[in-house]
């Protein structure tokens, strides 16, 4: 399995860019920032420079209360991720349909027994401190 | 119809190959299809690549270029992740549908298994790092396995389905002259294999290889003239999600791939439907992705794959053969290009013990970033063999 640790050491983090700074900020804050249109009203995640259905550029940071439903999700068993994983195995990913936004985002479900993660149970946010620069959302169920 | 033939065909040796540069296994499959084709590599006036992952390199179809002595009229790299291939091809037909080449070489190698654990400068970006792997999600297997996870739920589809065509594809495997996993599946030995991303298990997964593959694509007229064995295109199609690698959760919340519209785009083109298909080459990162485009491409209905496979169409025995050549999870991955050359084999009746019997049509299928990018082509064999 070794051909696939493509990362070396530590965990893979986000490197906060010129597009997604604002919603990195927002979660180290505890809220989930979400782009909402000016021009026409849609949401968008990940963060984009523009409109992906107007073009729009002008954009609005709507704040997302999280609580939504898992729509699917897998469990990883094995450290495919890289060492780095090893101590959180088994882990769930999950994507969740938020329900104010309507945008589908990609996370963990945070829960002691992976049997816990089912497509369609509520879930809703919560703020995982990283380190002193980055928070990470993760979702627990309701 | 553009009247263009696949002349040469090429690979390198496939699996764990330390020592070898991707630049060599390129080279390699390079001049196996050159040479196969027939003709000197100065014909070569058009040189299509995939850059290198692991040490994306600048210009690099041209270095390619460079390295096999070629001046080419056009050449320029190509990324479209698993539907590179048949990218791949399409661009070479318009080359040569316009004029502006004669004979393209299409060539890829990388040695993704012996260097992938390398620590190097130039690990091309695959937009995933800040909003999936922060959460563990490796890129390509994991979006197989959210995809698959609701396919299940919303289908019924079984791991045990998604068993047999690995058993299915081992078995073509082991009788293939240069494929990697040679020894023989059994359905058991599957189901007794751990859950590696559940819902996924240990043989649902295609692992990384060492290899190469070209082809060498030319007029139908002038391929008539000077080969003895062209296959023709009969049609091509591509069509998009409109998500990207980077964020799967468009893709993986759908139970469809744009393979969908690709392969309509080709069957159109071609004057075929999926009942004329005498041997599917299906991009296969995963099992799941073999048993969605079997839907998608109209085999079965929506939700019956797994019923489909479970009938038994697959495998040496059943009314499709699929992967005769093992594909992704078992001979090589190469990002379809071995299931390009896999079909010009197969058309060519020189498949050997892996031969589908009186083969004159062939769908192969490229999927790229996840589900990201459909690629789709029906190659035939016009009765030109001689």
């Amino acid at each position: 399995m070794e051909m696939w640790k493509c990362h070396t050491t530590g965990k893979q983090l986000p490197i906060p860019d010129e597009d997604a700074q604002i919603f990195w900020e927002g979660c180290r804050r505890r809220r989930l920032l979400i782009q909402q249109c000016d021009h026409c009203g849609a949401f968008r995640f990940p963060p984009s420079p523009l409109c992906q259905v107007c073009l729009g550029s002008l954009t609005t940071w709507r704040e997302e209360p999280g609580q939504g439903e898992v729509v699917t999700f897998c469990v990883y068993y094995t450290e495919i991720a890289g060492p780095a994983w090893r101590p959180s195995l088994p882990y769930t990913v999950v994507v969740v349909h938020l329900w104010y936004s309507g945008i589908h985002m990609l996370s963990n479900l945070v829960c002691d027994d992976v049997q816990t993660a089912h497509i369609g149970i509520p879930v809703r946010v919560g703020f995982e401190v990283v380190n002193e620069w980055l928070t990470l959302p993760k979702f627990f169920p309701l | 119809m553009i009247p263009v033939a696949i002349v040469g065909i090429g690979e390198s040796r496939v699996g764990r190959l330390r020592g070898l540069s991707a630049l060599r296994l390129t080279l390699e499959a390079a001049r196996a299809a050159v040479r196969d084709a027939g003709v000197a590599g100065a014909a070569i006036d058009g040189v299509l690549t995939r850059n290198f992952d692991m040490d994306v390199t600048y210009m690099h179809s041209q270095m390619v270029a460079k390295h096999l002595g070629l001046k080419p009229r056009f050449t320029t790299d190509i990324n479209l992740g698993g539907a590179t291939a048949i990218a791949m091809l399409e661009q070479a037909a318009m080359l040569i549908a316009t004029g502006v080449c004669r004979l393209v070489l299409c060539a890829y190698g990388e040695n993704r298994r012996t260097s992938w654990a390398v620590a190097r400068h130039g690990r091309i970006k695959m937009g995933n790092e800040d909003f999936e792997e922060c959460y563990g999600l490796t890129w390509g297997m994991g979006p197989h396995a959210l995809a698959a996870q609701r396919h299940m739920h919303l289908f019924g589809t079984t791991s045990r389905q998604l068993g047999m065509i690995a058993v299915a594809q081992r078995r073509y495997a082991s009788q293939h002259p240069n494929a990697d996993l040679r020894t023989p599946l059994s359905l058991e030995e599957y189901e007794r294999a751990p859950l590696l991303i559940a819902p996924l298990r240990k043989y649902d997964l295609a692992y990384l290889f060492d290899g190469g593959a070209a082809f060498v694509v030319a007029a139908l007229s002038w391929a008539r003239d000077h080969t003895d064995c062209p296959v023709p295109i009969l049609g091509l199609g591509q069509a998009h999600s409109g998500a990207h690698i980077g964020y799967c959760a468009p893709m993986v919340t759908v139970t469809t791939t744009p393979a969908q519209q690709s392969g309509q785009q080709a069957f159109r083109a071609a004057g075929v439907g999926p009942q004329d298909i005498d041997v599917a080459l299906l991009y296969d990162d995963t099992t799941y992705g073999v048993l969605v485009q079997l839907e998608d491409y109209g085999f079965c209905a929506k939700g019956e794959g797994g019923a489909f496979v479970e009938a038994g169409h697959l495998g040496p025995e059943g009314t499709l053969p699929v992967n005769s050549h093992g594909g992704n999870l078992c001979q090589a991955h190469l990002d379809g290009m071995s299931h390009v050359v896999e079909a010009v084999r197969q058309l060519r009746g020189i498949a050997g013990p892996c031969q589908v019997p009186g083969a004159t049509v062939a769908l192969v299928s490229g999927l790229g970033g996840v589900f990201a990018a459909s690629t789709t082509a029906v190659l035939g064999t016009l009765g030109l063999c001689r």
